[in-house]
């Protein structure tokens, strides 16, 4: 009876103190040197929970798990070195918020899973971003799930010369933003937003040479946009060339835009389903290819396509069902043996297309209407 | 009573305590610091096996200190009380540090000096603290805390060490 007793004053005791005092569980580790693994795994809390890992060295682990709290939970992982790999899982929070800085070496990875993570009324308490500096041949992955209200950010830059892939993928979330930024040749982005609204996904691609960049879109309302450009620095240029980018949208009320600044041999892909979608693409180098589909049974889209500064350059817009709108501008200066050829297909009645080409000689302009 | 009937007795109790200190959303949670893991905490351990809560358990304040240097030693403290402060010093190879705590208030401090040095932390209670520094290679640490006011720093300097953090309600 006594000891029954005593564990009920204890209860009690830890009870009264729980509800009167503000608390925060802190994980913090710090390991210098190769070959370290660093866990921190932190469930059922319910105080703002952090977890903090600082690496220095190479080939070391850092895994980094927050789940089921009702406060905000916050992880960070920072390293610096070679062939060192990061991962964060954040699960069933209101305010979730991973960071990953990796600087320096090479064969870096980082990966954040952020899941059943909602907003504040709209308000994006929810992200995800990954930095990537000077570290080549680096990978960063970022997946939200049941996520509204949500941004996620990857920036690989200082990457000269090298390769680096990220990946962003987003299912089920509304209001949500997704980013990538790389400075660095023969790089692979990718952006994959399914089943929402109201998204906005974005690649920005410098010194973007033999680069690859795709942003999948399903869902209404949605805007995705690719840049892939060179760059000008006092010390010398970085180029653009044989940059590839495609942008894929289901749903209506979607815009897409892909710009190629001096990228030499790109090709640009935009392929739209559903009504009233706008497309645009922008180059300005030689022997670009620019391509925009838009789906059978739509309306309402406008499909642009402007080229500039170059000769051999192809451009060809395809549009099905009515009241669609096709524009292209060619100004290169093609000639007889390396000319400019521009193609506006629509298989329907009621629309309008416009293909404007000067300078240069030798240029084709094609318009086929059903 | 025997002692292992004695010290799952106080682990059930000092549950009760933690279960009603995390709130009625978390007292249904059936991943909160189930029994089994908490039974594991306190008996798992070769060398607490025999420990018993002291008498007038939680209402004092027990402080612990070890300082050991050498190969293959052996430093264990378990503190159960309101205020537990343990502080072990380790320089050598091999050594291992088992530490458990419960209480309302623990905190430890422990320093590993040398190569392939393990610790296992356990701490159970409102307020916990722990900060752990391992100097060398191949070494290992491992920490559970069960409670609220949750606080870890590992700090590791060498190649090849691992450090394993688990915080819960």
């Amino acid at each position: 009876m006594k000891r029954k007793l005593s564990a009920i004053a204890v209860a009690a005791a830890l009870a009264c103190a729980y509800t009167g005092a503000l608390w925060a569980d802190t994980g913090t580790i710090t390991q210098t040197g190769d070959g370290h693994e660093a866990h921190i795994t932190q469930t059922s809390v319910n105080n703002a929970s952090t977890a903090s890992v600082t690496q220095t060295g190479s080939g070391n682990t850092a895994n980094v798990t927050q789940q089921n709290s009702s406060q905000p939970m916050h992880a960070t992982v920072s390293s610096s070195g070679s062939g060192q790999n990061a991962t964060v899982f954040q699960e069933d929070s209101w305010n979730a918020v991973a960071n990953v800085n990796q600087s320096g070496g090479a064969n870096n990875t980082a990966s954040i899973s952020q899941t059943n993570a909602s907003d504040n009324f709209g308000e994006t308490l929810t992200t995800a971003t990954i930095n990537q500096n000077v570290s080549t041949n680096s990978m960063a992955t970022i997946n939200q799930s049941n996520a509204d209200g949500t941004s996620a950010t990857i920036d690989q830059v200082g990457n000269f010369g090298a390769a680096s892939d990220a990946t962003i993928t987003q299912q089920g979330v509304l209001l949500s933003t997704a980013s990538i930024f790389q400075n660095t040749t023969d790089a692979s982005s990718s952006i994959t937003q399914t089943a929402g609204s109201h998204l906005t996904a974005s690649i920005l691609n410098i010194d973007a040479r033999v680069s690859d960049a795709t942003i999948t879109q399903t869902g209404s309302n949605n805007n995705a946009s690719i840049q892939q450009a060179s760059l000008s620095t006092s010390s010398g240029s970085s180029f653009s060339d044989f940059a590839n980018a495609i942008i894929d949208q289901s749903g209506s009320g979607n815009s897409a835009a892909i710009d190629q600044a001096g990228a030499f041999t790109s090709n640009a892909t935009i392929n739209q389903g559903g009504s009233d979608n706008t497309a645009n693409i922008n180059q300005s180098s030689d022997h670009s290819n620019a391509t925009v589909n838009q789906a059978a049974e739509t309306s309402g889209n406008v499909a642009t396509v402007n080229q500039s500064n170059g000769f051999y350059n192809d451009a060809l817009i395809q549009q099905s069902a009515s009241s669609n709108v096709a524009t292209i501008n060619q100004s290169g200066n093609g000639t007889a043996e390396s000319r400019n050829s521009a193609t506006v297909t629509q298989l329907s009645a009621g629309n309008n297309a416009t293909i404007s080409q000067s300078g240069g000689a030798g240029n084709v302009a094609t318009i086929t209407q059903n | 009573m025997g002692v292992d009937r004695r010290v799952r007795a106080w682990l059930r109790a000092a549950l009760a305590a933690v279960v009603l200190a995390s709130g009625p959303a978390l007292a249904t949670d059936p991943d909160l610091a189930p029994f089994s893991e908490l039974q594991n905490l306190g008996l798992g351990f070769q060398e607490l096996g025999g420990h018993l809560p002291p008498p007038g358990a939680f209402g004092g304040q027990n402080e612990a200190t070890i300082t050991q240097n050498g190969a293959s030693l052996s430093a264990t403290v378990a503190q159960y009380g309101g205020r537990n402060e343990a502080s072990v010093t380790q320089s050598g190879f091999a050594n291992v540090a088992a530490l458990l705590q419960v209480g309302l208030q623990n905190t430890i401090s422990l320093s590993q000096a040398g190569d392939a040095n393990q610790a296992l932390i356990g701490q159970l209670g409102a307020f916990n603290n722990a900060a752990v520094v391992q100097n060398g290679v191949n070494n290992l640490v491992q920490i559970l805390q069960v409670g609220n006011g949750l606080n870890v720093s590992v700090t590791q300097n060498g190649n090849n060490m691992t450090a394993r953090v688990v915080q819960r309600n």
